[in-house]
């Protein structure tokens, strides 16, 4: 009997931990070096008022092996693009940075409407969007709507050579 | 060849034509709209006698201004210093002003402008403190709570940018800017002519735009007109072009384009005579500095004011690459660079006895913020900007110069500092100077209420001698 019950409890874990990371999350521990003295972030799940995107790119997609740094930075950008057809007056919010456009991202907006989990393995304990070198992103604000995503890359120093940007300046 | 020739030609005049009818859209503007600013002038506008100009020098990218204006010593320094890590400037580069702050604080600017500290000590030159747009007065504490009505699309360069020029902060789509606005409440002030009183050296803009103004954009270093226009070889050509021209449309774009085109070469040839027969300038400029040689040709339109029967005039010059996120090691020549040319204005403003009639003012996108952002810094909100001329208030800073520390009272993070002065309280300023009253002054700037009250008998400032 509690030998059943063991078993019972390894697979309901097993079960919640993929649900929690999606089948296609290929975001690994291995691929991600995330920066000295940062953890993934241990925020609490969203709240059940925040309505989480189902089957967002983002969420799909973000540093899978099969895609490239510059296929992330898209990734981001578009969903800061699609953000803004659903959330009215985006303008109007309070986002000089990664940190704040991560958390508008993550369901803090006035539609409580969420394109990437908070607890995101890509969210740095500091709230901020990681690359897939671990790195936060840096946000360039050209427009009210229109954002720069800008990547360490591999070397991890920011407005080095190896940058990588999306969309490339004009 | 010759197709290539005829080719480049076509394309030299179709850009030559969208440039000199700039406004042409504009113009199709509500007629009753004009007719309402027309009457508002006709009974409010100054009878005044006197020339005025205003010229905004734009400084494109969001100058990190708090290294321009900054702690020279004590404790404020330290603050600063720590603020800025990589980025702070040693006190051996920054030269003190010879006054302290009423709180006692010693200010210095950036050693790199020695032709603006100049100015500043004569008293010709003053300095606007933590000004930024703002839609009313914001705290770090209402920012928190969600309760800040913000200006749209706060950090980025285009919104500010757009907001700097038109005062309008809540929409993303204004109509005019306040120089535009300016410019309908003088068009009865200033004589009959084809040529615009909001004159720019870097394109259009929307700063001195409106139903009732358009821009008379020049390149620098060239008279405005078409290329050969005048030449004999050419007349045939010209006589074909006017021939499409002084056709009858019925379409009303296309007539209106026609008609506004006509206008165009007909202010481009005005300006030209006008320049013709004004007294040369012979203050020197240095033409390599780009920001010389936009002020130069202000200068040049100052004085050709009279053949272009102009009473009132704003001018528009745009200096670019101040968006230095990852090395701010640019900013000291560029700096420099400013104030060199600022230093050539104000020299040939005064050659013409004009130095109280002629006032010079900065904008820029925004400050920036105080933590380094790699090697430069990252778009931010409040900064400092610098007014010269002989008719400022000079040798003062003017506002609330901020705390520099870190998670100060007005840090809404990383040294992002919210504005203590709008946009509003400064450009009205200079607007009672150019000669608004202040029963107007909100047919310029529609939210000064929000900021000041227009009917005590103090200006807004103090910042410019309104006697």
């Amino acid at each position: 009997m509690t030998r059943r019950l063991v078993l019972l409890g390894v697979l309901g874990v097993v079960v919640l931990a993929v649900l929690r990371f999606g089948p296609k999350e290929s975001f690994s521990s291995e691929a991600v070096q995330y920066p000295e003295g940062e953890t993934v972030s241990e925020k609490e799940p969203p709240p059940s008022s925040v309505r989480v995107i189902p089957n967002s790119w983002f969420e799909l997609e973000y540093g899978a092996d099969e895609n490239s740094l510059k296929d992330d930075l898209e990734i981001v950008a578009t969903t800061l693009t699609e953000s803004q057809t659903m959330i009215k007056d985006f303008t109007s919010y309070f986002l000089p940075d990664n940190e704040a456009l991560t958390s508008f991202l993550s369901g803090v907006n006035r539609d409580r409407m969420a394109w990437i989990r908070p607890s995101h393995r890509a969210i740095s304990g500091n709230g901020e969007l990681l690359d897939r070198f671990g790195s936060p992103l840096f946000f360039h604000r050209e427009t009210g709507t229109r954002f720069q995503v800008r990547s360490a890359g591999s070397d991890r120093l920011m407005w080095t050579d190896d940058d990588v940007v999306y969309p490339e300046a004009n | 060849m010759k197709e290539e020739m005829i080719n480049t030609n076509r394309r030299s005049f179709i850009g030559e034509l969208s440039c000199a009818s700039v406004g042409s859209i504009a113009a199709l503007s509500s007629a009753l709209n004009l007719k309402l600013v027309g009457s508002l002038s006709a009974a409010e506008t100054p009878a005044a006698e006197d020339f005025k100009a205003l010229v905004c020098v734009f400084l494109a990218g969001g100058n990190d201004s708090f290294n321009m204006l900054l702690p020279q010593a004590g404790e404020e320094y330290a603050e600063y210093a720590v603020a800025r890590r990589s980025l702070a400037l040693p006190t051996t580069e920054i030269t003190p002003l010879s006054h302290t702050l009423p709180d006692g604080r010693q200010l210095g600017v950036n050693s790199n402008m020695p032709g603006l500290i100049s100015l500043y000590e004569g008293g010709k030159a003053a300095f606007v403190s933590n000004v930024g747009t703002l839609i009313e007065r914001t705290t770090v504490a209402s920012i928190q709570a969600g309760t800040a009505t913000l200006p749209l699309g706060l950090f980025s360069h285009s919104d500010q940018q757009l907001h700097w020029q038109t005062s309008l902060p809540e929409t993303r789509l204004p109509d005019s800017g306040w120089a535009g606005r300016l410019g309908d409440y003088f068009q009865d002030l200033n004589g009959v002519s084809g040529v615009s009183m909001n004159m720019s050296t870097a394109g259009t803009n929307i700063f001195q735009s409106s139903s009732g103004t358009a821009v008379f954009s020049k390149s620098p270093g060239t008279l405005p007109g078409l290329a050969n226009w005048e030449t004999g070889s050419y007349l045939n050509r010209r006589r074909a072009i006017e021939t499409v021209l002084e056709a009858e449309y019925q379409n009303v774009f296309e007539r209106a384009l026609a008609s506004k085109t006509v206008d165009a070469i007909a202010a481009s040839k005005e300006y030209r005579d006008a320049v013709a027969t004004a007294p040369e300038i012979t203050s020197p400029f240095t033409m390599t500095n780009p920001i010389s040689a936009q002020l130069k040709d202000v200068v040049q339109s100052i004085s050709a004011r009279e053949g272009l029967s102009k009473k009132r005039q704003t001018f528009f010059v745009k200096a670019p690459g101040w968006d230095l996120h990852s090395s701010l090691d640019p900013h000291a020549t560029m700096l420099a660079q400013l104030s060199e040319a600022i230093t050539e204005f104000q020299a040939a403003i005064e050659s013409m006895n004009l130095s109280d009639n002629v006032t010079l003012f900065t904008a820029s996108d925004f400050g920036r913020t105080l933590s380094p952002n790699g090697g430069g810094s990252d778009h931010a909100w409040g900064g400092n900007q610098i007014v010269v001329g002989g008719a400022v208030n000079g040798k003062k800073v003017y506002g609330s110069y901020p705390e520099l520390a870190l998670g100060n009272p007005l840090d809404s993070g990383r040294g992002r500092l919210v504005p203590t002065l709008s946009v509003d309280e400064y450009f009205a300023e200079l607007a009672l100077w150019m000669g608004v009253p202040k029963s107007s002054l909100a047919m310029i700037l529609p939210n000064v209420g929000r900021f000041y009250d227009t009917s005590l008998p103090e200006p807004p400032l103090g910042l410019m001698n309104l006697l």
